[in-house]
């Protein structure tokens, strides 16, 4: 009996032995300790008290994310000029560029497409856009129960972000046209529901108006730093001009053309002002974490995506139009899908070049537009003119020329068509008009629009959308 | 008479007792049945004592058997466990016969116990090393499972050399997870992950062209690539929860448990083995050629002309090329060369092999090397302590080239379905190639000068011990440690040249990328393990323990665009550098508790319990249990009916449960770095974390019947399983709006997986001179979404609904395809209305495994597997349809007067998901053993074995699939298993010769 008890004694002290052995070659054998993320910072690092320099760099992240939805594989710019028919997007591996964007399925494209997919390639800018939204809610949460900066400022990045977020919208609505969006934002997990196009102007108008109000409470500077990008538009007063600016485009869409005016007048809006004046995404590729001008690309290069124009471009131009140089016809024509592109675009000549977020020769643009429609022809004849020969090299009409607003209409969108080209502007002009039709206006035609070409009005609205509403009825 | 007999029994063991000091000697060799050769490594015991010893290289074997000792035991892996009685006799030849269903092997079943199969309660498929590499030569281990492993759904994802395997057991159980199962070598949790390096990043074939570092479209290799399959001594398969819930929260997926060779005691034995072999792609897709009337119908005006132009030019000069038979018709060399020794004694055993394969890609400039050495020692400490070490090294590389999806026409294959026959690609005097204006580049510019490779160094240690700490006649009490790491380190380089064609159109021409990636992996473990008996007839096993894992990880990499010009390719010589380091780190802790009750081998039950703990969850220090339970029933050994003729009927059921944590990383809401104007900034990701997440958890219960008669000639095991997946972890898909698009971990919903399996061994004849060993395997797997709490969202990797993608639906398999037409009306039940179309998952699998023996030394085999009706979303043909290449692009097959190259890019998604059922001659060999009188009049006893074969690999397929192969996938392992072709690495039929010879 006093033999067994001694030898069971030892299973027990190896098993103590061992544990001990255990516990001591680690910290702690039977501990996990938790895991932080050892490649990011987390959110919840400035939910409260962030610091000076936190909130910096989330003002960085704010200004650089709206480049997102341009520096992708389905650049804002190459969808929507697809979709209005001023570029061509021939890219050799991917032919839903030339084919399904351009309502057609088929090398000879003899089968029409009549609805969008909800989730290809081609909505991936959607969420882009939908981030610059996040970044700023973000932002202004952060600032609000940050300690370190005085009520003052605290409205300036109110201000800041508020603008942004209704420039994301403005984006995803130019994208979603009578789809509409949603645009109570505020909690991930319960976002309202969809509004229609004109509510979400109204939401887009309003949200501009609020930060108008921000910054005019937000003192002499920002407790943040801008890009070179908004050299000139970086301090509360001079932000505001770039803020009424976007108001100004935003009454435009709505129609609402006294209140364009209006905002035009607090904006940066100069007749005889730099027509490049106004805020830019700047880029710079050999910059850790930046990225080069998407829309760059090689003359007469034979890149996998070449951005084609189609002639007509040029064919209905008025000669000696200076607004050519953004094209040159190539020395080798790409053939693809039945579409030769002779034109190639050359709107930006580097990669270090920078992408307006809007500027004055579309508020001169916005000024005819709402003169014309206000009833102010002889002002809006002098906005026409003025970028007619100062952007067009192209001598001025006459009051005599044009007769009645339609004509002033006909021509202000054609000097939209050459100003704005492959900005992003000439799909939304054409559907806002009403005009999304081969021939909307005279002198002016939309190419590849002959069965069974299709021309789309809006992007399908994606998949995971449609869903989450199904879900949460 | 019976309680006489056992009083008897028991007065005879006393008597023994005392007379333990006489012993005699015993010897004889054991044969193989079929073959006659010496079989090494047999387990001869005298039966009722520990007292044995193991045949040695020519099977003989010589024993000291107590006086007392009155029968032998022979056994061995692979054979049927035959009984001598001794008598009077010194000398006992034997031969063993191959068992087609192992009853008497040993299955694991704790994590430091195993059982004997036929007291097995769960359908667990065990592969030898003979029927792993037995016929011939697969490169990797997984690979050579393909077909054996009945409820398994394999596939080779890419022909590339190294291979790319995915394994689906059972079914599907996680989304995101460990949807691979976990691998187990001699105890050491291995690293099987597939990393890509970026291959189709931006800057490369930009397949994933908005993915700047890694993607899923890299075309990777798993790491199990490292592991030298001749090394496996044999691989056992635990496919569901029920076998595999004692490694808790890692066994979601199964797990695959590899134990390598071992000495065994006796004369040294030095093998060496010798494959030669070559290889070519099995099918090529075919071009068509050009006639002017075709040039109209794919180019209009002046390109028209210009294209008459070029093709008139070609035919004049007799320039018209097969550029795919000229990239991808070529023939590889293989060559696997491997020697090992192995003996010992009683006391010390050792297992010292090396092992260099090579071998070529059907590519110029791609291949795999992996030259290993691995030494496994066993060492016993006096009486009560055994120390084994296993150890292996490995230096593998890879050279994969550039194939499948692409954007940038780097792509090899890609780029070939745009390629006219006309076209003049061909490089001039001075070697440089001209550019191709079908494409982004030159295929052939790409295969002479892009570069894609990657060199692996890895070692596998493990470490155990046992102690007996307790040993007498009703019980035994061992302590079991074990510890063991893998570490792996990859070195990688991409590069493309600033002067090839697809980079000097780009902003920043020429790319280099220099990878590292480094994975550590340890485990220790310690385990009690007590045998203890109640009365004579039952036996329990008691065990406790605990397991600690650990993951570290660090995946980096440096890249470089806008080359200087010229060699070498290095970031240095860059203007544009972008660097990325991702890492990781896991750690992992459970503990178990598991009593086995076998009741005179009649009624075998288990039951155990694992609580696991992970840095992965949300809470990393909550334990989660999970639970089993099994119970066998062997009724042929209640004696009620005391059939000679029938060796087993065995009832069985298990019910056992598994997790998998939320992947790393899922409770991360992280800020993302960018940067503008110079300044540096956070980006709120679009995933944000849950703080919440708890391991997913699959329950199963599996039952079944195993039955064995005649000697075991007719073996069945039969098994059906329903496994369900709860609260399986998926992102949470929110509404994009927001600008989140999902939450990264959430307990999405319940997946309902169901099976059946069916395993039939048959031993038709057994002669003298002909033995047939026959095994037919049958299975197949049902999936459906039985819950879910988020919308429904896309699981797999499609290409958008144009070409088929997966939906996670309630009611329906998360591998089924839906896709284009889309109507409202007919499809209601979809969120996009998209048509619903036929699912990945085959319908069934069923193999064929067939061994003849003839005349004793000429052996035959071959494996014929079928899986009927999967479906992949294949574009191959699209991009050969587009181009004009298509075999039959200007046949009119429906004679509507729309060619077919032209009408089938019209058609919807119905196209593009495509049977890839197939059924193939995965394996045949023929072997003959040069008979002993030949042998020894050449080489007199210096050589004990000589073996010459001929095998080959995927030598026939039947298949109504139009790519390359139909278990390609661009994506790699997906998580649904549900596969996308494009143009992937064709993969190959393979011939071998081998010699192999013994000393």
């Amino acid at each position: 009996m006093n033999n067994i008890l001694k030898f069971q004694a030892r299973p027990l002290l190896m098993a103590g032995a061992l544990a001990t052995l255990l516990s001591a070659s680690s910290c702690s054998f039977f501990e996990i300790d938790e895991v932080n993320d050892p490649n990011n910072a987390s959110i919840e690092s400035v939910v409260a008290n962030a610091s000076q320099a936190q909130l910096n760099a989330l003002a960085v992240g704010v200004e650089a994310s709206l480049r997102l939805g341009h520096a992708n594989n389905s650049s804002y710019n190459q969808i929507v000029g697809t979709l209005g028919r001023e570029v061509v997007v021939l890219n050799q591996t991917e032919s839903r560029w030339y084919l399904e964007l351009q309502g057609r399925r088929g090398a000879t494209g003899n089968v029409s497409v009549d609805v969008l997919d909800d989730a290809a390639f081609y909505n991936g800018q959607y969420t882009d856009f939908a981030r610059v939204g996040r970044a700023a809610r973000i932002f202004r949460a952060s600032a609000e129960a940050s300690n370190v900066i005085n009520v003052e400022q605290k409205s300036g990045i109110a201000g800041f972000t508020r603008t942004y977020e209704a420039l994301s919208k403005l984006h995803l609505l130019n994208l979603q046209g009578e789809n509409g969006i949603r645009v109570d934002l505020d909690d991930i997990r319960r976002p309202g529901k969809f509004v229609t196009q004109a509510e979400a102007l109204t939401n887009i108008r309003q949200q501009l108006d609020q930060a108008d109000q921000d910054l005019a409470a937000a003192g002499a500077s920002f407790a943040f730093q801008l890009s070179s990008g908004y050299t000139g538009f970086n301090t509360p007063a001079t932000f505001r001009r770039f803020n009424r600016a976007l108001a100004a485009r935003v009454a435009l869409y709505q129609a609402d053309y006294a209140g364009a005016l209006t905002a035009l007048n607090a904006s940066f809006y100069d007749r005889a002002g730099s027509l490049t004046l106004g805020p830019k995404i700047t880029f710079s590729p050999t910059t850790a974490s930046d990225v080069g001008n998407p829309y760059f690309q090689v003359a007469n290069g034979e890149p996998n995506n070449l951005v084609a124009v189609p002639s007509n471009f040029v064919t209905e131009a008025e000669a000696g139009d200076l607004r050519l140089a953004k094209v040159a016809l190539r020395t080798t024509p790409r053939t693809l899908g039945g579409i030769t592109g002779a034109y190639e675009a050359r709107v930006f000549t580097s990669q270090n070049a920078s992408l307006d977020i809007i500027r004055n020769e579309e508020l001169i643009l916005i000024a005819a537009e709402a003169r014309a429609n206000t009833g102010d022809l002889t002002g809006a004849l002098a906005d026409i003119n003025a970028i007619r020969t100062r952007a067009g090299g192209l001598p001025a009409l006459t009051a005599g020329s044009l007769t009645g607003l339609p004509q002033y209409i006909n021509e202000i969108l054609k000097q939209r068509r050459y100003s704005l080209f492959y900005e992003g502007h000439r799909w939304i002009d054409l559907r806002r008009l009403n005009r999304l039709n081969p021939n909307p206006a005279p002198g002016q035609t939309l190419a590849l629009t002959e069965a069974p070409f299709r021309l789309f009005n809006r992007l399908e609205r994606p998949a995971a959308e449609k869903q989450w509403d199904i879900a949460n009825p | 008479m019976k309680k006489n007999l056992f009083i008897i029994f028991l007065m005879v063991t006393a008597l023994l007792q005392q007379v333990v000091a006489q012993d005699r000697s015993i010897s004889g060799r054991v044969t193989d049945a079929s073959s006659g050769q010496g079989l090494p490594g047999v387990t001869v015991l005298v039966k009722g004592t520990t007292v044995g010893v193991s045949t040695d290289t020519d099977g003989s074997f010589s024993l000291n058997a107590p006086a007392s000792a009155t029968t032998l035991t022979f056994s061995s892996i692979g054979y049927l466990t035959i009984e001598r009685t001794i008598g009077n006799a010194s000398t006992i030849n034997v031969q063993l016969a191959t068992d087609t269903r192992q009853l008497e092997e040993v299955v694991v079943t704790g994590l430091a116990t195993s059982i004997k199969r036929s007291n097995l309660a769960n359908a667990v498929t065990t592969i030898s090393a003979k029927e792993l590499v037995g016929s011939t030569r697969p490169v990797t281990v997984d690979a050579a499972l393909n077909g054996k492993v009945v409820g398994a759904n394999i596939s080779q994802t890419s022909g590339a050399p190294g291979g790319g395997v995915a394994i689906q057991l059972r079914g599907i159980s996680s989304l995101t997870g460990g949807t691979q199962p976990l691998y187990i070598i001699d105890g050491v949790y291995a690293v099987n992950a597939e990393v890509g390096n970026g291959a189709g990043a931006a800057a490369f074939s930009a397949a994933a062209s908005t993915t700047a570092g890694r993607s899923t479209q890299d075309n990777p290799v798993n790491r199990l690539a490292d592991l030298n399959p001749n090394d496996i001594e044999s691989i056992e398969v635990l496919k569901g929860s029920s076998a595999a819930a004692i490694y808790g929260t890692r066994a979601n997926a199964g797990v695959i448990i590899i134990k390598t060779k071992r000495g065994v005691a006796g004369q040294t034995r030095v093998s060496f083995n010798q494959d030669l072999g070559f290889a070519k792609a099995w099918n090529l897709l075919g071009k068509e050629d050009w006639t002017n009337e075709k040039i109209d119908l794919k180019y209009t005006g002046a390109r028209a002309t210009l294209e008459k132009q070029r093709l008139a030019d070609a035919q004049a000069s007799g320039q018209v090329y097969d550029y795919e038979k000229q990239i991808f018709g070529n023939t590889a060399f293989l060559r696997n060369t491997s020697l090992s020794v192995s003996g010992g004694s009683e006391k010390t055993k050792f297992y010292v092999a090396g092992t260099s394969t090579d071998e070529g890609g059907i590519v110029n400039r791609t291949g795999f090397k992996r030259n290993s050495v691995r030494a496994n020692l066993d060492q016993k400490i006096g009486e009560r302590i055994d120390i084994g070490i296993t150890s292996s090294f490995i230096r593998s590389q890879n050279r994969r080239g550039f194939t499948g999806n692409d954007n940038r026409g780097v792509s090899l294959g890609y780029t070939l379905g745009y390629l006219p026959s006309y076209a003049q690609l061909q490089p001039n005097e001075a070697g440089i190639f001209p550019d191709n204006p079908y494409g982004g580049d030159n295929p052939l510019a790409i295969v002479e000068r892009a570069v894609n490779e990657e060199n692996t160094n890895r070692t596998v240690q493990a470490v155990n011990g046992t102690l007996r700490i307790l040993e007498n006649e009703s019980s035994s009490l061992r302590l079991a440690v074990q510890g063991g790491i893998d570490y792996s380190n990859s070195d990688a380089i991409l590069a493309l040249p600033a002067d090839l064609q697809s980079q000097r159109n780009l902003p920043n021409p020429g790319a280099v990328r220099v990878l590292k990636n480094q994975f550590f992996n340890y485990n220790l473990q310690g385990f009690l393990v007590y045998d203890w008996r109640l009365g004579e007839t039952i036996n329990l096993t008691s065990q406790v323990g605990t397991v600690r894992l650990g993951l570290d990880r660090n995946l980096s990499f440096s890249q470089g665009q806008n080359l200087a010009p010229g060699e070498p390719l290095t970031p240095n010589r860059s203007s544009l550098v972008t660097q990325e380091v991702e890492l990781g780190s896991e750690r992992d802790i459970g503990h178990v508790a598991q009593q086995e009750v076998n009741f005179n081998d009649q009624i075998i039950a288990t039951a155990g319990v694992r609580f696991d703990k992970s840095s992965r969850n949300g809470d990393p220090n909550k334990y989660y249990a999970f639970p089993k339970a099994s119970l066998a029933v062997n009724i042929a050994k209640f004696g009620f009916f005391d059939l000679p003729s029938v060796n087993l009927v065995k009832l069985r059921a298990a019910y056992g449960e598994t997790g998998a944590p939320g992947f790393f990383g899922s409770t991360f809401s992280p800020l993302v770095n960018t940067s503008t104007g110079g300044r540096v900034g956070f980006l709120p990701s679009t995933l944000v974390g849950n703080p919440d997440i708890g391991p997913e958890r699959a329950t199963e219960f599996e039952t079944g019947v195993d039955l064995a008669f005649l000697e075991s000639r007719i073996t069945l095991e039969a098994t059906y399983y329903n496994k369900v997946a709860k609260d399986l972890v998926n992102s949470f898909v929110l509404a994009p709006s927001t600008g989140v698009t999902s939450i990264r971990a959430f307990p999405v919903g319940d997946l309902q997986n169901r099976g059946l399996e069916l395993s039939l061994g048959i031993t038709p004849i057994r002669s003298e001179n002909f033995n047939w060993v026959s095994t037919t395997q049958y299975w197949f797997n049902r999936t459906e979404v039985t819950r879910i709490v988020v919308p429904a969202f896309n699981t797999g990797l499609g290409f958008g609904s144009g070409f088929g993608r997966n939906v996670f639906t309630l009611g329906e398999s998360p591998s089924r395809w839906y896709g284009t037409p889309t109507s409202a009306v007919d499809n209601p039940n979809n969120p996009s209305f998209l048509t619903r179309y036929e699912e990945a998952q085959p319908r069934f699998q069923m193999s064929f495994l067939n061994n003849f023996t003839l005349f004793k030394n000429v052996e035959v085999s071959f494996l014929l597997h079928w899986r009927k009706d999967s479906y992949t979303s294949n574009l191959s043909r699209l991009l050969q349809d587009e181009g004009g290449t298509t075999k039959d692009w200007s046949q009119d097959d429906d004679n509507n007067g729309v060619v077919n190259g032209l009408q089938r890019q019209t058609l919807p998604a119905r196209e593009y998901i495509q049977n890839s059922g197939y059924v193939r001659l995965r394996e045949a060999s023929i072997y003959y053993s040069v008979p002993a009188s030949i042998r020894t009049a050449i080489f007199k006893d210096f050589v004990r074995n000589i073996r010459i074969g001929a095998s080959g690999n995927n030598l026939l397929t039947w298949t109504d699939y139009v790519g390359y192969d139909p278990e390609v996938s661009n994506f790699g392992a997906t998580s649904n298993g549900a596969q996308v072709d494009v143009s992937s690495f064709p993969n190959t039929r393979r011939v071998f010769f081998h010699l192999s010879l013994d000393f």
